[in-house]
Protein backbone atom coordinates (compact mmCIF):
# COMPACT_ATOMS: atom_id res chain seq x y z
CA UNK A 1 0.00 0.00 0.00
CA UNK A 2 1.20 3.59 -0.92
CA UNK A 3 1.17 6.18 1.55
CA UNK A 4 2.00 9.86 1.65
CA UNK A 5 1.95 12.53 4.17
CA UNK A 6 2.00 16.34 3.70
CA UNK A 7 5.19 18.32 3.53
CA UNK A 8 4.80 21.51 1.73
CA UNK A 9 1.63 23.99 0.66
CA UNK A 10 1.84 26.57 -1.91
CA UNK A 11 -0.71 28.92 -3.58
CA UNK A 12 -0.32 32.16 -5.96
CA UNK A 13 -2.80 34.14 -7.63
CA UNK A 14 -2.39 36.53 -10.75
CA UNK A 15 -4.42 38.57 -13.29
CA UNK A 16 -4.51 37.32 -16.26
CA UNK A 17 -4.06 41.18 -17.52
CA UNK A 18 -0.22 40.31 -16.58
CA UNK A 19 0.66 38.35 -19.40
CA UNK A 20 -1.89 39.92 -21.38
CA UNK A 21 0.47 43.39 -20.94
CA UNK A 22 3.85 40.89 -21.33
CA UNK A 23 3.00 39.48 -24.77
CA UNK A 24 2.02 42.02 -26.44
CA UNK A 25 5.68 43.74 -25.46
CA UNK A 26 6.51 42.09 -29.01
CA UNK A 27 9.71 41.79 -30.64
CA UNK A 28 11.75 38.76 -28.99
CA UNK A 29 10.10 39.27 -25.72
CA UNK A 30 7.34 36.82 -26.22
CA UNK A 31 9.81 34.28 -27.67
CA UNK A 32 12.02 35.31 -24.65
CA UNK A 33 9.28 35.13 -21.78
CA UNK A 34 7.67 32.08 -22.81
CA UNK A 35 10.95 30.14 -22.99
CA UNK A 36 11.77 30.91 -19.62
CA UNK A 37 8.57 30.39 -17.87
CA UNK A 38 7.29 27.16 -19.92
CA UNK A 39 8.58 23.64 -19.91
CA UNK A 40 9.76 22.46 -23.60
CA UNK A 41 6.50 20.28 -23.82
CA UNK A 42 4.21 23.28 -21.97
CA UNK A 43 6.12 25.10 -25.13
CA UNK A 44 4.71 22.90 -27.92
CA UNK A 45 1.17 23.52 -26.85
CA UNK A 46 1.94 27.09 -26.30
CA UNK A 47 2.90 27.49 -29.58
CA UNK A 48 -0.03 26.12 -30.55
CA UNK A 49 -2.83 28.22 -29.01
CA UNK A 50 -4.15 31.58 -29.75
CA UNK A 51 -5.74 34.40 -28.37
CA UNK A 52 -7.27 34.08 -24.61
CA UNK A 53 -6.09 30.71 -24.68
CA UNK A 54 -2.35 31.21 -24.93
CA UNK A 55 -2.44 33.95 -22.49
CA UNK A 56 -4.48 31.99 -20.08
CA UNK A 57 -2.07 29.25 -20.94
CA UNK A 58 1.15 30.63 -19.99
CA UNK A 59 -0.83 32.53 -16.61
CA UNK A 60 -1.68 29.32 -15.34
CA UNK A 61 1.35 27.78 -15.56
CA UNK A 62 2.94 30.86 -13.84
CA UNK A 63 0.68 30.43 -11.29
CA UNK A 64 1.20 26.58 -10.54
CA UNK A 65 5.10 26.60 -10.60
CA UNK A 66 5.26 29.91 -7.99
CA UNK A 67 3.14 27.49 -5.85
CA UNK A 68 4.91 25.15 -6.59
CA UNK A 69 8.00 27.06 -5.52
CA UNK A 70 6.57 27.74 -2.26
CA UNK A 71 6.48 24.03 -1.49
CA UNK A 72 10.01 23.52 -1.92
CA UNK A 73 13.02 23.41 0.81
CA UNK A 74 15.22 26.59 0.11
CA UNK A 75 18.21 24.13 -1.35
CA UNK A 76 15.64 23.39 -3.70
CA UNK A 77 14.21 26.87 -4.29
CA UNK A 78 17.94 27.85 -5.33
CA UNK A 79 18.26 25.36 -7.99
CA UNK A 80 14.60 26.50 -9.59
CA UNK A 81 14.25 27.14 -12.86
CA UNK A 82 10.92 27.48 -14.04
CA UNK A 83 11.18 25.88 -17.17
CA UNK A 84 12.26 22.51 -15.88
CA UNK A 85 9.01 21.98 -14.67
CA UNK A 86 5.30 20.91 -16.72
CA UNK A 87 2.23 20.85 -15.52
CA UNK A 88 0.83 17.06 -16.87
CA UNK A 89 -2.50 14.75 -15.38
CA UNK A 90 -2.35 11.47 -13.99
CA UNK A 91 -4.34 8.45 -14.53
CA UNK A 92 -7.57 9.67 -12.94
CA UNK A 93 -7.34 12.80 -14.83
CA UNK A 94 -5.87 14.80 -11.73
CA UNK A 95 -3.59 17.82 -12.74
CA UNK A 96 -0.15 17.39 -10.86
CA UNK A 97 3.58 19.15 -11.30
CA UNK A 98 6.75 17.56 -12.10
CA UNK A 99 10.58 17.85 -12.84
CA UNK A 100 12.32 15.08 -14.38
CA UNK A 101 15.49 16.38 -12.66
CA UNK A 102 14.02 15.91 -9.15
CA UNK A 103 15.05 12.75 -7.54
CA UNK A 104 12.93 12.44 -4.12
CA UNK A 105 9.91 10.47 -3.66
CA UNK A 106 7.20 12.86 -3.52
CA UNK A 107 4.28 14.16 -5.19
CA UNK A 108 2.78 17.64 -5.86
CA UNK A 109 -0.58 17.94 -6.34
CA UNK A 110 -2.08 20.51 -8.36
CA UNK A 111 -5.30 22.46 -8.33
CA UNK A 112 -6.18 25.51 -10.63
CA UNK A 113 -9.45 27.58 -10.31
CA UNK A 114 -10.43 30.31 -12.48
CA UNK A 115 -12.78 33.61 -11.68
CA UNK A 116 -13.21 36.35 -14.55
CA UNK A 117 -9.67 37.56 -15.36
CA UNK A 118 -8.11 35.72 -11.73
CA UNK A 119 -6.46 31.93 -11.73
CA UNK A 120 -5.25 30.89 -8.55
CA UNK A 121 -3.30 27.79 -8.13
CA UNK A 122 -2.42 25.92 -5.06
CA UNK A 123 0.17 22.77 -4.83
CA UNK A 124 0.18 20.30 -1.87
CA UNK A 125 3.84 18.68 -1.79
CA UNK A 126 3.50 14.97 -0.35
CA UNK A 127 6.55 12.67 0.69
CA UNK A 128 5.47 9.24 -0.55
CA UNK A 129 6.43 5.51 1.09
CA UNK A 130 6.06 2.98 -0.79
CA UNK A 131 4.49 -1.27 0.60
CA UNK A 132 4.10 0.32 3.86
CA UNK B 1 -6.95 70.73 -48.10
CA UNK B 2 -9.07 71.86 -44.80
CA UNK B 3 -9.23 67.95 -44.07
CA UNK B 4 -5.31 68.12 -43.83
CA UNK B 5 -5.17 70.57 -41.64
CA UNK B 6 -7.88 68.83 -39.16
CA UNK B 7 -5.29 65.53 -39.38
CA UNK B 8 -2.10 67.77 -39.10
CA UNK B 9 -3.73 69.42 -36.27
CA UNK B 10 -5.22 66.65 -34.35
CA UNK B 11 -2.04 64.01 -34.86
CA UNK B 12 0.03 66.61 -33.25
CA UNK B 13 -2.61 66.53 -30.11
CA UNK B 14 -2.61 62.81 -29.99
CA UNK B 15 1.27 62.31 -30.49
CA UNK B 16 2.05 63.17 -26.83
CA UNK B 17 -0.84 60.92 -25.38
CA UNK B 18 1.10 58.39 -27.34
CA UNK B 19 4.29 58.53 -25.99
CA UNK B 20 3.78 56.39 -22.75
CA UNK B 21 6.14 54.08 -21.40
CA UNK B 22 8.99 53.34 -23.14
CA UNK B 23 11.59 51.41 -22.29
CA UNK B 24 15.42 52.42 -23.58
CA UNK B 25 16.48 50.94 -26.78
CA UNK B 26 19.85 52.07 -26.81
CA UNK B 27 21.34 48.29 -26.33
CA UNK B 28 20.98 47.33 -30.28
CA UNK B 29 23.41 50.21 -30.70
CA UNK B 30 25.87 50.00 -28.50
CA UNK B 31 26.40 46.17 -28.68
CA UNK B 32 25.69 46.32 -32.76
CA UNK B 33 29.29 46.93 -33.62
CA UNK B 34 31.28 45.29 -35.79
CA UNK B 35 32.93 41.78 -33.99
CA UNK B 36 35.77 41.90 -35.97
CA UNK B 37 36.68 45.39 -34.56
CA UNK B 38 37.57 46.05 -31.00
CA UNK B 39 36.38 49.77 -31.42
CA UNK B 40 37.40 51.19 -27.52
CA UNK B 41 36.42 55.07 -28.38
CA UNK B 42 32.78 53.50 -30.14
CA UNK B 43 32.08 51.52 -27.04
CA UNK B 44 33.22 52.57 -23.50
CA UNK B 45 34.10 49.89 -21.13
CA UNK B 46 31.38 48.93 -18.78
CA UNK B 47 32.00 50.77 -15.66
CA UNK B 48 30.27 50.50 -12.32
CA UNK B 49 28.84 54.03 -12.54
CA UNK B 50 27.56 53.18 -15.89
CA UNK B 51 25.82 50.19 -15.16
CA UNK B 52 24.26 51.41 -12.44
CA UNK B 53 22.94 54.42 -14.50
CA UNK B 54 21.63 51.99 -16.53
CA UNK B 55 20.01 50.37 -14.48
CA UNK B 56 18.21 53.19 -12.96
CA UNK B 57 17.04 54.41 -15.85
CA UNK B 58 15.25 51.09 -16.89
CA UNK B 59 13.84 50.61 -13.91
CA UNK B 60 12.91 54.14 -13.63
CA UNK B 61 11.07 53.42 -16.76
CA UNK B 62 8.59 51.22 -14.66
CA UNK B 63 5.02 53.01 -13.57
CA UNK B 64 4.95 50.73 -11.00
CA UNK B 65 8.39 51.18 -9.78
CA UNK B 66 8.13 53.57 -6.42
CA UNK B 67 10.50 55.89 -6.76
CA UNK B 68 9.72 58.44 -3.99
CA UNK B 69 12.70 56.86 -1.58
CA UNK B 70 14.85 57.20 -5.03
CA UNK B 71 16.88 54.19 -6.33
CA UNK B 72 19.75 53.21 -4.69
CA UNK B 73 22.05 49.94 -4.98
CA UNK B 74 20.11 49.38 -2.02
CA UNK B 75 17.16 49.45 -2.61
CA UNK B 76 14.97 45.87 -2.99
CA UNK B 77 13.34 45.14 -5.86
CA UNK B 78 10.75 43.40 -3.53
CA UNK B 79 10.40 45.67 -0.48
CA UNK B 80 11.61 48.91 -1.53
CA UNK B 81 10.81 49.64 -5.31
CA UNK B 82 7.13 47.42 -4.62
CA UNK B 83 7.76 45.02 -7.69
CA UNK B 84 6.25 41.52 -7.40
CA UNK B 85 8.27 38.35 -8.58
CA UNK B 86 6.64 38.71 -12.41
CA UNK B 87 7.91 42.46 -12.35
CA UNK B 88 10.86 40.93 -11.23
CA UNK B 89 10.88 38.07 -14.31
CA UNK B 90 10.48 41.27 -16.13
CA UNK B 91 13.10 43.56 -14.98
CA UNK B 92 16.05 40.45 -15.40
CA UNK B 93 14.50 39.80 -18.92
CA UNK B 94 15.04 43.44 -19.87
CA UNK B 95 18.37 43.66 -18.26
CA UNK B 96 19.24 40.77 -19.85
CA UNK B 97 18.40 42.54 -23.11
CA UNK B 98 19.97 46.04 -22.41
CA UNK B 99 23.24 44.45 -21.17
CA UNK B 100 23.45 41.55 -23.83
CA UNK B 101 23.68 38.79 -21.11
CA UNK B 102 21.63 35.79 -20.44
CA UNK B 103 20.68 35.52 -16.36
CA UNK B 104 19.15 32.06 -15.49
CA UNK B 105 16.08 32.09 -12.63
CA UNK B 106 18.05 30.42 -10.07
CA UNK B 107 20.65 32.94 -10.53
CA UNK B 108 18.38 35.93 -10.93
CA UNK B 109 16.86 34.76 -7.53
CA UNK B 110 19.61 35.85 -5.43
CA UNK B 111 19.65 39.29 -7.60
CA UNK B 112 17.62 41.16 -3.99
CA UNK B 113 18.43 44.61 -4.59
CA UNK B 114 20.21 47.06 -7.45
CA UNK B 115 23.69 46.71 -5.67
CA UNK B 116 23.66 42.46 -5.73
CA UNK B 117 22.57 43.14 -9.37
CA UNK B 118 25.15 45.79 -10.58
CA UNK B 119 27.52 43.48 -8.99
CA UNK B 120 26.03 40.52 -11.33
CA UNK B 121 25.88 42.27 -14.33
CA UNK B 122 30.37 43.21 -13.73
CA UNK B 123 31.01 39.48 -13.43
CA UNK B 124 29.67 38.64 -16.42
CA UNK B 125 32.65 38.92 -19.43
CA UNK B 126 29.83 39.67 -22.31
CA UNK B 127 28.38 42.69 -20.71
CA UNK B 128 28.27 45.29 -22.56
Amino acid sequence: MKLSYTIGIGIDIINITRFERLLEKGGTFTNRLSKRILHPNELLKFNKLNGKRKIEFITGSWASKEALFKTLDIEDQKQFNFNQWYRSYNNHGKPFIWNDAYFKNEEFHLSLSHDSSFIIATVLRQKIYNNV
Amino acid sequence: MFRNTIKSFTSNIIRPSLITRQLPLRTVQRCSGPVFVRSYAGFPSLTRDLAKERIIELLEGYDKVSTKNGITEDSSFINDLGLDSLDVVEVVMELEHEFNIQIPDNEADGLKTVGQTIDYILSQPDAC
